[in-house]
């Protein structure tokens, strides 16, 4: 449903992240363009203030004020000075979502996943991608290219109509040609995720003229690719960031505008430490939605970091502890043959065909995946026991380690760890999953007891 | 894939006739026996996409898709309470949402979850029978179901095609009407094992008259009952 909540024709206005523009010289004050609306645009406006209620609604924003004023801040600091523009308000929010990921709507509304927020690491790689965003809005590219989608569709309509006429002639093909019919705007939709690589380079363009302007680092525009460019997952489909100008000739072309530009003070801002107080919460959840999402390999290696870049928080080993744990029978990081085009062709059938529990029991069948589970089995209690060093009442580190021993048939131990959670928890929502565990707990205790000697 | 394309084909063919009616009902083997017996259960928002289909493309209508989320929960409620069962109302109505981010989130979380276990269950409903698919047990953690037996996960998908559209499928020799596919799931609140699955389409003006979705979710539920509530249920 999510992809269709994308093909709701947001894909038209989900004017993704990504790039900026070849002719026009990094400019911190570009004079936009001028632009007359026509329906088709205002239509489109309607729709992209829809979808921002849309968002809201549906739960997806990550509503944390202090972040959102954060990024904001950020946002509006790599903004050129100039006339308000027709029909935008800007307006900078955090969604909800693992993917690294980024979008303008075309009304102003900047959109950053938590999964990007987690991968980046620090505040000039957030000003670039901001930069970057704001530029699609600036010079009005969802416009352009909803224009030119519109042009694209009205000629695929008359293909798929020739097309039923012929089914029609030709008697069973019918049915057929409808089912193309169908199937052709999707299709075309999903050559236009994203804008073309003629704007994202624009995009890309002028971010590093207003970063520049806005006195941060330019070079950490190019380390933020070199960081999409380091996936910790198996890509199984072409993501976003692959269908841009491929990463390296993005950051060959942002290298070569970097080094044209002089710096406004030889120590531009990178600003780590703020941007990590300012999000270190945030791609703490995302942890948990990486989880949530099948991506436990990122979820382990954001933990990993969070845990570097703070290691006295309680609440950072306890999520590394749940990253290892789910982790399951996987690697850390992917297998060469994973990365194979076979072996990604096999994983992807795997996940067609069988429920994520079913693939994890697959991968648990095999050697490899065993002495995988054993390892991560480890890594994640001593991350627990770390968590409960810091921070006795840390509760969910107890609740962790009773998942962890229930998984190794330690049952008393299980029994014990989930005792000491309900103990701290006493109002934890999860009361009842976690009641019905130690019973079952229990029993399996009581199974294994020796019976008594008969005489 | 070839069991997609067939049910694709039966989607087309049952739009082609012009009917709406329910397709097949899948239920879980414990709740065929009578072993898990659902008194109460919680619907969830239900999630639509409405397209428009013209002349110029497909383009997705939020406002009526908006229209049949709000329509739908009233349908299965109704459909619902006709076979016995409490309906928890109100718990996750919007204004409650709005107050609460929390459970806002909560709710996403649950949608989210189940969209995973949702697109196995689309591909092969059969194995609900043979209680293949479950979102795992901490389901239970979903505080507001906590007083139902039973969450109710709905899905819709709809086309309003355009006037011009519809003149040239006549044209042509085309297909081209409204129409909505709805799914509706039940899972159990404590286990996250599914229980029922069953979908059912609706021809016409689903959106002008949002009434006429009720019949075929009606129908889509013959096979499910609640049993009478006992005690003060």
């Amino acid at each position: 449903m999510r992809l269709r909540l994308v093909a709701l024709g947001f894909s038209l206005l989900l004017v993704c992240c990504g790039s900026a523009s070849a002719q026009q010289p990094p400019s911190a004050t570009p004079s936009p363009p001028p632009f007359t609306f026509t329906n088709v645009d205002l239509e489109l406006l309607q729709k992209s203030n829809e979808l921002d209620q849309q968002m809201a609604d549906r739960g997806l924003v990550y509503e944390d004020a202090q972040l959102t004023e954060y990024v904001s801040a950020v946002g509006n600091d790599v903004l050129p000075q100039g006339p308000d523009l027709e029909n935008v308000k800007w307006r900078f929010h955090v969604l909800r979502d693992p993917i690294p990921n980024a979008f303008a709507l075309a009304n102003g509304s900047i959109y950053v996943n938590t999964g990007l927020l987690a991968l980046l690491e620090n505040e000039a790689q957030l000003a670039s991608v901001l930069a970057h965003e704001e530029t699609h809005v600036l010079n009005r590219h969802a416009y352009l290219e909803n224009r030119s989608y519109r042009k694209k569709a009205l000629a695929a309509n008359i293909f798929s109509g020739v097309a039923a006429a012929g089914g029609a002639e030709g008697g069973a093909g019918g049915a057929a040609a409808v089912l193309v019919g169908a199937i052709a705007p999707a299709i075309l939709e999903s050559t236009i995720y994203g804008y073309s690589r003629e704007l994202e380079k624009e995009a890309d363009l002028h971010a590093v003229g207003a970063i520049n302007d806005a006195n941060y680092s330019t070079e950490e525009m190019i380390i933020t690719f070199k960081l999409l460019d380091s996936p910790h997952e198996v890509a199984l489909s072409q993501g976003f960031y692959q269908d841009h100008p491929k990463l390296k000739d993005r950051i060959a072309y942002v290298s070569e505008a970097v080094d044209g530009l002089h710096a406004r003070t030889p120590h531009p801002m990178v600003e780590e430490e703020r941007y990590f107080a300012a999000t270190e919460k945030a791609a703490r959840d995302n942890v948990t939605m990486d989880i949530y999402a099948g991506r436990q390999r990122t979820a382990v290696a954001v933990a990993q970091r969070l845990v570097k870049k703070d290691p006295n928080s309680s609440a950072n080993f306890r999520a590394l502890g749940d990253a290892f744990r789910t982790l399951g029978p996987r690697t850390p990081d992917p297998t060469p043959e994973e990365l194979s085009s076979r072996g990604k062709k096999d994983i992807r059938k795997s996940l067609v065909k069988l429920t994520p529990q079913e693939y994890d029991d697959e991968l648990m069948a095999l050697p490899a995946g065993k002495a995988a589970w054993e390892a991560n089995q480890k890594q994640s209690e001593d991350a627990y026991r770390k968590a409960l060093e810091i921070d006795p009442a840390e509760a969910p580190a107890h609740r962790g380690l009773g998942f962890l021993y229930e998984r190794e048939h330690q049952f008393a131990q299980c029994v014990d760890e989930f005792q000491k959670y309900l103990e701290l928890s006493p109002a934890a929502p999860d009361q009842a999953q976690i009641h019905r565990r130690l019973d079952a707990a229990r029993k399996q205790i009581a199974a294994n007891a020796p019976s008594p000697a008969t005489p | 894939m070839t069991a997609r394309f067939a049910r694709a084909a039966i989607l087309l063919l049952a739009i082609a006739s012009g009917a709406s009616f329910a397709k097949a009902q899948f239920a879980h083997p414990d709740l065929k026996s009578g072993k898990i017996v659902v008194h109460k259960v919680l619907i969830l928002p239900a999630q639509a996409t409405v397209t428009k289909s013209g002349m110029k493309g497909s383009e997705g209508l939020i406002e009526e898709s908006r229209i049949v989320e709000n329509a739908l929960p009233g349908l299965i409620s109704q459909a619902l309470q006709s076979k016995g069962c409490t309906v928890l109302d109100n718990v996750l109505a919007p204004a409650a949402l709005e107050k609460d981010p929390d459970l806002k989130y909560a709710v996403a979380d649950i949608q989210g979850r189940f969209e995973t276990i949702h697109a196995h269950v689309e591909q092969k409903p059969k194995d609900v029978r043979t209680g293949r698919y479950t979102l795992g047990d901490d389901v239970a953690n979903f505080s507001p179901g906590a007083a139902a037996d039973a969450l109710v996960f709905t899905r819709a998908s709809g086309v309003l095609t355009t006037g011009g559209k519809k003149a040239f499928a006549v044209v042509v020799g085309g297909n081209a009407s409204d129409f909505v596919v709805m799914d509706i799931t039940v899972v159990d609140s404590q286990t996250g094992n599914i229980l029922f699955y069953t979908d059912a389409i609706s021809r016409g003006n689903f959106v002008g008259d949002t009434g006429r979705m009720g019949k075929p979710i009606d129908k889509s539920l013959k096979q499910f009952s609640c049993s009478a509530p006992s005690g003060k249920n």
